[in-house]
């Protein structure tokens, strides 16, 4: 195995660490919504929420970072130049993580100055990391682009998932810079900071982990590069052709031209089709394949991620995207179920693929199966569509009586949080997060032990023929 | 647009990419399987979907422009499944042997019987 590889491993085991912190904070913040008075001032829902949805992006870039560090040396056929920085700055990350996690529950706000921003929280969605982690994370993304880079260069050679690859690295590192200005004018902030957040996810992201896939397919049933690099090649143009432009429709009630209706509404709409295309391709392959992989766990966890983008962000997005609906829908739980069930489809399942993938390799087994990660596979998704299906009916609820019956003012926004559909969609999240808490509990189990008692198995079948 | 409408315009919109995915689903499984129940299933799944965007364009106050992108969607959903199926069979018949000699039995047999059949 190459060094690089090893790294890889690291970086996703400490993605599964960050995903078990995002869905402890997130088990914590569906709590204050059926008890508010939960750890009041001690631990307020912001803090909570805010811990949630950062390990969101940490636990899905790690999980990135890992995979491509993993498949690299095995493109290439060659360890990755500079690994040993790359090595390093893992380390400061995950220590970087922590200090951030730290403060957040420790700290958590200061007053309204410079160093507040540099040492406590930027106050930005998303990127509410302090200064010096942003500055960091720049760090990080730069050595990560260079070590892919530059091993490309050192090896002579290039393959399509690598260049398109390399493609993407630039603008997602140079996206991130638009976590630093500091904007008065509340319009001309969102306007840029949905660069950062929406062309990360829904282009940049999108592109990183059609790369992650292609290479998966590769390695897990031998699937023909040329087919694959075929498909990412239209993938690409698809994705980016109505990602990029999709950014639209975060920009309806932020104060921009009104244009933005008819490019955010046309745009959102084109997204669900190559969505739609990349159904066709699971259900080609797999049906091609009868449903056999040798590392089940992987194939089935591909297969979960072609269907859960299609549902969470074609299907789930879609009802809300139009401009006349969006007046009413955004930032209600509506858009916190699209949000929940799209990233996970979207990229969740595809970081689990990875996982058992490098697994079987670094396990030096022929294939992986076993109980754990059905079981696992079931309450994890089970776990998701409960809470997207559960968001969802509040999002409904809250968007209908709160939004257009009481005309989004603070006491139909009070009077809301009393209604029973309210309540009871909220303690339905709290039970379906339980049972997703549970499945992660199970993978984690799986992931420790899986593979295992196959390699141990190994030697003592050679004995055995030996003697 | 009233309270009531906004909900069963969403709801609406919803359906009509579900019903775009259970079209591409069956489709694609009645190609694989050949089977006549599935294949029925695809043609109900996208009169379902026509259904879900006559009741948009008939039923919701949304603005012209968007019953129009709904009505070209629901064609271009018509034809992603076919056309995406036939790229890539023909992708696949320039594919060499795949490195893992079981699948590549499995998929090289499946792949010529569906050229058979085409």
């Amino acid at each position: 195995m190459y060094r690089s590889q090893r790294l890889g491993l690291k970086y996703l085991t400490a993605s599964t660490v960050m995903f078990g912190a995002m869905i402890v904070f997130g088990l914590l913040s569906s709590i204050y919504y059926i008890q508010p008075g939960f750890l009041l001032n001690i631990f307020n829902f912001s803090s909570a929420k805010i811990i949630h949805i950062d390990g969101l992006v940490i636990w899905l870039l790690m999980g990135f970072i890992g995979s491509v560090y993993w498949f690299v040396p095995q493109e290439l056929e060659r360890e990755v130049d500079g690994i040993g920085l790359a090595e390093l700055l893992f380390w400061v990350f995950c220590a970087a993580v922590a200090v951030v996690v730290l403060v957040l529950i420790f700290v958590q706000y200061g007053a309204a100055n410079q160093w507040s921003m540099w040492f406590i929280n930027q106050g930005r969605k998303y990127v509410e990391a302090p200064r010096w982690a942003a500055v960091g994370i720049v760090v990080v993304a730069g050595v990560f682009a260079y070590n892919v880079i530059a091993t490309t260069v050192k090896a002579g050679r290039t393959t399509g998932i690598l260049t398109v690859l390399i493609a993407d690295l630039i603008p997602l590192l140079v996206l991130y810079f638009d976590a630093f200005p500091q904007l008065t004018s509340m319009s001309q902030d969102l306007f840029w900071w949905w660069w950062l957040v929406h062309l990360w996810v829904e282009a940049t992201w999108e592109v990183l982990i059609g790369c992650i896939m292609a290479w998966t397919l590769i390695h897990m049933v031998g699937a023909s590069r040329r087919v694959v690099e075929s498909w990412l090649y239209v993938q690409v143009a698809l994705v980016l052709g109505t990602g990029i432009l999709g950014l639209g429709h975060h920009y309806f009630w932020i104060g921009t031209p009104r244009y933005w209706f008819a490019i955010g509404g046309v745009f959102s709409a084109f997204e669900p089709l190559p969505l739609l295309g990349m159904v066709v391709h699971a259900v080609y392959d797999a049906g091609s394949r009868h449903l056999q992989a040798a590392n089940r766990p992987a194939f089935f966890w591909t297969l979960a991620e072609a269907f859960g983008n299609f549902l969470g962000a074609g299907v789930f997005g879609f009802m809300m995207t139009l401009p006349q609906i969006n007046m009413y829908s955004h930032g209600t739980q509506w858009t916190a179920s699209h949000g929940h069930f799209a990233f996970w489809g979207a990229y969740g399942c595809g970081v689990i693929a990875v996982l058992y993938l490098a697994l079987e390799k670094s396990r030096g087994c022929n294939g992986l199966d076993g109980r754990a990660w059905k079981w696992s596979f079931a309450l994890l998704n089970l776990g998701i569509l409960g809470m997207a299906g559960a968001l969802l009916v509040a999002g409904i609820d809250q968007a209908f009586f709160e939004r257009a019956v009481g005309g989004s003012t603070w006491n139909a926004y009070l009077a809301m949080q009393g209604r029973p559909w309210f309540i009871e969609s909220m303690w339905a999240r709290f039970v379906f997060g339980l049972v997703f808490a549970a499945g992660y509990a199970l993978l984690v189990y799986d992931l420790l032990a899986i593979g295992k008692s196959q390699r141990a198995a190994v030697p003592q079948v050679t004995a055995a023929a030996g003697s | 647009m009233t309270p009531r409408t906004m909900v069963v315009t969403a709801l609406l919109l919803g359906a009509f990419v579900a019903a775009a995915g259970a079209y591409g689903l069956l489709y694609c499984l009645s190609r694989l399987r050949d089977r006549r129940g599935l294949r029925i299933g695809s043609y109900l799944s996208y009169t379902a979907l026509s259904v879900i965007a006559a009741m948009v364009i008939a039923l919701t106050p949304l603005h012209a422009g968007w019953k129009v992108l709904i009505a070209a969607s629901c064609i271009a959903y018509l034809m992603i499944p076919p056309v995406t199926w036939r790229y890539l069979t023909r992708l696949h018949r320039g594919e060499k042997k795949s490195h893992d000699p079981r699948f590549a039995k499995h998929a090289d047999r499946h792949f010529a019987d569906l050229f058979r059949r085409a």
